[in-house]
């Protein structure tokens, strides 16, 4: 009960944080969209996609888990310049739970990442993508999941590694990867089967995938559950492992 | 002759800097390279090239461009940094002519971006590219233009937008539909008839489409001439309006 309640009195400061800089929110839709707007006619010809529906169909989920690995696996600056910046250090003294402290600053990633994809999606109805709301929510779920654990991967990096220069070069190496061998550009389903193999051991590319059968309307199709379990099995480990961490290290 | 000389001492100083910094032009490399690995698989697929050779004969030439223009026009907020730490008002109570303080700091981003350029093509011919010589180094001078192109774009905004937040959110929001609307991704020969004319426009999609003749072989197609005239003239243009403005406003 106490740990909710922090939690959302952590999650309410740091947005209305991000509330209060509009500006800042609206820069961080901005590679998304250039990518929806200038980057599906490339996709809706390689991929022989009949019409832009159909392209963006392919293309809105794939979108999804660029922005849910991105945005999570790069959460972990925020994290060191709140330390650096001694907020913290501050709400340390408070009686607030170290654990919810954590994960209100988690959850703030996900709202957001979802706040970005709600918006991604209605540039991409006004052009023609076509999908039930329904379908849109459970896309959301398995996205968020996503966000969770690349924020806790990335929160527990910053601990370990809180030199700036080196932790935007691992995270780069980790994450740029990460992204590709989720066919975050062009879907899985038609790389060569190595690669395939390969992304069998990414949980993103597991995200990926279940976001693209839910978009193609395959809401009950295998891929779907397996992604939510494995998802949701690595998110909890994710958490409480860097929340652990964040006790010890941290706070 | 003066010019050549003050040119040179500051290529030479700033070419030293980076020398003496492996580290970060090993990181530079981490983003192409791992792009070049794990995306080219996937642009064999889509593009029914028949072995990886073909396909890198394909992606080599883009990630040429991306490199470029990304280096290039990226290159101002290392100028803004050179500003605020003295360095260019130190130079400035040197004898060295203002054009050539500028043109050594665009030259040392070209090199750089050559070098890069030079890394690439290694790493893809252990994977089995095969290109001539001859069609590497006029694949290299065209990327040189480009980048001198970008360059000096990208010190002309850091001089009249001595902001980094507005500056990097300016430039995100210029490189990136430029680049992907150079078909850096997916060529844009299979893009959509819209997206080829918009392109005509981008002197960045003609470096792109003459650099992908070149290394299909097709060294005297028109497109490789034309590509070579557009930029060069380009390039002329910004350097010295770009020149100009730094005599001005800093130096």
């Amino acid at each position: 009960m106490k740990l909710a309640r922090d939690t959302w009195l952590t999650f309410q400061y740091e947005a209305g944080q991000l509330v209060h800089s509009p500006v800042s929110v609206a820069i961080s839709l901005m590679q998304p969209i250039t990518y929806l707007l200038l980057f599906t006619p490339f996709l809706k010809s390689v991929m022989g996609a009949s019409s832009y529906g159909d392209a963006y169909g392919i293309y809105v989920p794939l979108l999804f888990a660029a922005m849910g690995i991105f945005s999570g696996m790069f959460a972990g600056f925020a994290l060191v310049a709140a330390i650096r910046q001694g907020v913290i250090g501050r709400f340390r003294v408070t009686p607030l739970s170290r654990a919810g402290l954590l994960l209100g600053r988690e959850l703030v990633f996900v709202v957001l990442t979802g706040f970005q994809a709600v918006v991604v999606v209605v540039v991409a109805l006004i052009f023609g993508l076509r999908v039930p709301p329904i379908n849109l929510l459970l896309a959301l779920v398995l996205l968020a999941m996503m966000v969770l654990i690349g924020v806790s991967i990335s929160f527990a990096l910053a601990i370990f590694v809180p030199n700036q220069t080196a932790l935007i070069n691992l995270t780069n190496g980790v994450t740029e990867p990460l992204a590709l061998l989720a066919g975050v550009l062009i879907p899985l389903s038609v790389a060569p089967l190595w690669v395939r193999d390969v992304a069998l051991w990414n949980p993103f590319a597991w995200g990926a995938n279940g976001m693209r059968a839910i978009f193609q309307g395959h809401i009950g199709a295998p891929v779907v559950w397996e992604a939510g379990i494995i998802l949701a099995g690595l998110a909890t480990v994710a958490v409480v492992v860097s929340s652990r961490l964040f006790n010890r290290g941290i706070a | 002759m003066k010019l050549a000389r003050d040119t040179w001492l500051t290529f030479q100083y700033e070419a030293g800097q980076l020398v003496h910094d492996p580290v970060s032009v090993a990181a530079m490399l981490l983003n192409p390279v791992t792009y070049l690995l794990f995306f080219t698989p996937f642009l064999k697929s889509v593009m029914r090239a028949s072995s990886y050779g073909d396909a890198y004969r394909i992606y080599v030439p883009l990630l040429f461009c991306t490199v470029g223009l990304f280096g290039g026009l990226f290159a101002g907020f290392a100028l803004l940094a050179a500003i605020r730490q003295g360095v260019i008002a130190r130079y400035r109570v040197t004898p060295l002519s203002r054009v050539g303080l500028l043109l050594g700091r665009e030259l040392v981003v070209v090199a750089m971006i050559v070098f890069q350029a030079v890394v690439i093509t290694v790493v893809a011919l252990i994977f089995g590219l095969r290109v001539p010589p001859a069609n590497l180094l006029l694949a290299l001078i065209v990327l040189a233009m480009m980048v001198l192109f970008g360059v000096s774009i990208s010190f002309a905004l850091a001089i009249f937008v001595p902001n980094e937040t507005v500056l990097g959110n300016l430039t995100n929001g210029v490189a990136q539909p430029l680049s992907l609307l150079a078909g850096v991704l997916i060529p844009l020969s299979l893009a959509p008839l819209w997206v080829r004319d918009v392109a005509l426009w981008n002197p960045f999609a003609w470096g792109a489409n003459g650099m992908r003749a070149i290394f299909q072989g097709h060294i005297g197609a028109p497109v490789v001439w034309e590509a070579g005239i557009i930029l060069a003239g380009l390039a002329t243009v910004a350097l010295v309006l770009s020149s100009r403005l730094f005599t001005r406003e800093i130096a």
